[in-house]
């Protein structure tokens, strides 16, 4: 059964947290981020995104543009039979970055389960 | 086991494309022209998923660009077998190269292959992973897998002969009658 684990271990865990980006912590944005690692400097489209993640625009826009102001992402501008698309790929940052809430989330997984 | 690159560059020259590593659309043409070769029978060992791009190879990209002077300029050359140029050629004579209809055909075979969804399931998946390509293209892409890997089993070839046999007797009937 999850319990709160013993107070220090819980101070750590949450003093770790703090050397986060506290505004990747959205389901839409590790979506986005963990979709995109598996393309490296390839990248994606927005529209293979928006039909893949069964986004709205609205959401799937305004974090995207977050993500690449917060460099995380890149946005290129690609022609694929003749259309001019939109493709994001994942920066070096937004990998350092998400590996960093993955670690963290293992860790904070472990020790709550274990009590 | 490592993906041979090589072999790609290969059945590129083969396939008679030039393509660059620097453009989105070719590296697109790329990743669904090895998988669909690879469904040929041609090995190349470059594993593939199921991701948000459809069948996609994270270690066919690496491979790309890390050798990216030698894909653009199509070297080395090395030989293929008969029985690959002849599958190669196969391919070639099928499909068109482009990257909607390789999207299409190269999801559809994995969605029926390797995911193990009968053709109606595949169908619907298919439409919610592409919903922007048309009815006709989705219909077209199908029919051109169907091409490629489609194999009738004895009851396939007896369902059809059952299906025909109407419309052939009503034509012996009509060559008759024209005498």
């Amino acid at each position: 059964m999850a319990s709160h684990p013993p107070e220090p271990v819980f101070s750590a865990l949450m003093s770790e947290a703090r050397s986060l980006n506290s505004k990747l912590f959205s389901l839409p944005r590790l979506e986005l981020l963990s979709a995109l690692e598996t393309f490296g400097e390839d990248g994606a489209l927005y529209r293979e995104l928006k039909s893949s993640l069964r986004m709205e625009d609205g959401v799937l826009y305004a974090n995207l543009e977050a993500l690449k102001k917060m460099r995380y992402l890149k946005k290129n501008v690609e022609r694929v039979e003749g259309k001019t698309l939109d493709s994001y790929a994942i920066t070096n940052e937004g990998r350092e970055a998400l590996n960093r809430v993955r670690a963290w989330l293992k860790k904070w997984a472990e020790k709550t389960e274990s009590g | 086991m490592e993906g041979n690159f090589n072999k790609v560059i290969a059945c590129m020259r083969e396939l008679g494309v030039s393509l660059k590593a620097e453009h989105f659309q070719d590296r697109l043409v790329l990743q669904k022209t090895v998988y669909l070769l690879q469904k040929l029978g041609v090995k190349m060992n470059f594993e593939y998923n199921l991701y948000l791009r459809g069948p996609y190879s994270p270690s066919l990209t690496k491979s790309l660009y890390a050798n990216k002077k030698e894909f653009d300029k199509l070297e080395p050359r090395i030989p293929l077998s008969a029985p690959e140029k002849e599958r190669i050629q196969k391919f070639r004579r099928v499909i068109d190269l482009l990257p909607s209809e390789l999207e299409i055909v190269s999801t559809y075979t994995f969605l029926t292959s390797e995911s193990g969804l009968d053709e109606d399931d595949a169908i619907r998946r298919l439409k919610q992973l592409k919903p922007f390509y048309s009815e006709a293209q989705v219909a077209v892409g199908i029919s051109k897998s169907k091409q490629l890997f489609f194999k009738p089993t004895v009851a396939d070839l007896e369902a059809i002969r059952r299906e025909t046999a109407a419309w052939d007797a009503l034509s012996d009937e009509a060559l008759k009658k024209a005498g």
